[in-house]
């Protein structure tokens, strides 16, 4: 895989909340809270990510009777590698974002 | 507690529970017609907000991102926009000539009733500037058709003419600066060629670009009026 531009803070933090559990299907509304990052902040990230094959998504019915079906995503095995890879680069420059602290 | 506090605090919920909700189907409404289940997503996922105050800023978050990614769809190049931008961006560009088509028409009426007697020169520019101008008015009875009840403009000399109106429009606001009834060194004379002639002309044509396909580009189908 090509070399890719360096992440914004808030694309680490995401990633980084993503890689907590890579293979397990995430909600926005858990992703927000886990990554610090405002719906305004997180789908802009989602949809990019979606974009460029890193991403894969699906609805789940919900548990709860009367609560609509929701949007899950995880990570791809390119999501993955690329989150590695960004998150290590990120490590090397000692610019370690906490994903709860990351502001949105 | 007794019932009565309890049963209001459940109704103010659900009130802003639905507000949260009416929200987030306005993002839903602006974001492009290839982002329909992210549109989805948004609206699913404020319905699984815990709290009140949570769905509000989830719902909010979520227009400011459609936002943002509509005037990315828009940067580009996709004219192809939501309704909920282009009523107003329609408003903006034929309102003035509406409002410049009833000032020449009540100009008309004057002159008709009018004991003075009056050139053909302005008999002829006043009936030019009345029926130009009217083109203001069908083009906004166009744009509203399209978004609100998707019926697009089809017709070729209906495209041609709202098209055309408007640049007649500046082309005869020109020729009276030429020929000296109105002074080009004035300010409000160009504020009149750009609201009466420029903005509509391109008004037009988005329009037109708009009416070349049945439906708008919003992810969630359907006309505009049924949220």
């Amino acid at each position: 895989m090509e070399r890719s531009r360096k992440a914004s803070p808030q694309t680490l933090s995401l990633l980084a909340a993503l890689m907590e559990r890579p293979r397990a299907w995430r909600h926005g509304y858990d992703l927000s809270r886990e990554a610090g990052l405002k719906s305004g902040t997180l789908y802009p990230i989602l949809m990019r990510l979606g974009d460029r094959g890193l991403l894969e998504s699906r609805w789940q019915p919900s548990p709860e009777a009367g609560r609509p079906a929701r949007h899950m995503y995880r990570l791809t095995a390119d999501g993955a590698a690329f989150a590695r890879e960004q998150l290590a680069d990120s490590a090397e420059t000692a610019d370690v974002i906490h994903p709860a602290r990351a502001s949105s | 507690m007794s019932a009565r506090p309890a049963g209001r605090k459940r109704s103010l919920a659900a009130a802003v529970r639905r507000v949260s909700v009416a929200i987030a189907q306005v993002s839903a409404r602006l974001l492009p017609r290839g982002r329909a289940d992210w549109a989805a997503a948004m609206v699913a996922e404020v319905r699984h907000c815990e709290r009140g105050r949570d769905a509000i800023d989830w719902a909010l978050g979520c227009v400011f991102a459609a936002v943002k990614e509509r005037i990315t769809s828009m940067v580009k190049g996709n004219l192809r926009i939501s309704g909920w931008v282009a009523v107003p961006e329609m408003i903006l560009c034929f309102a003035p000539l509406t409002l410049a088509c009833v000032d020449a028409m009540q100009s008309l009426g004057m002159l008709l009733h009018s004991r003075v007697p009056v050139g053909p020169g302005d008999w002829a520019v006043v009936t030019a500037m009345a029926a130009l101008g009217a083109i203001g008015p069908l083009a906004l009875i166009g744009a509203f058709r399209l978004f609100f009840i998707e019926k697009p403009m089809r017709a070729p000399w209906c495209r041609a003419a709202v098209i055309a109106g408007p640049v007649l429009f500046g082309v005869l606001l020109l020729i009276q600066a030429a020929a000296g009834w109105l002074d080009a060194s004035q300010f409000d004379f160009w504020c009149a060629v750009v609201l009466l002639s420029a903005l509509p002309a391109l008004g037009a044509a988005h329009l037109v670009h708009l009416s070349a396909t049945a439906h708008p580009d919003r992810a969630v189908p359907g006309p505009l009026t049924h949220i």
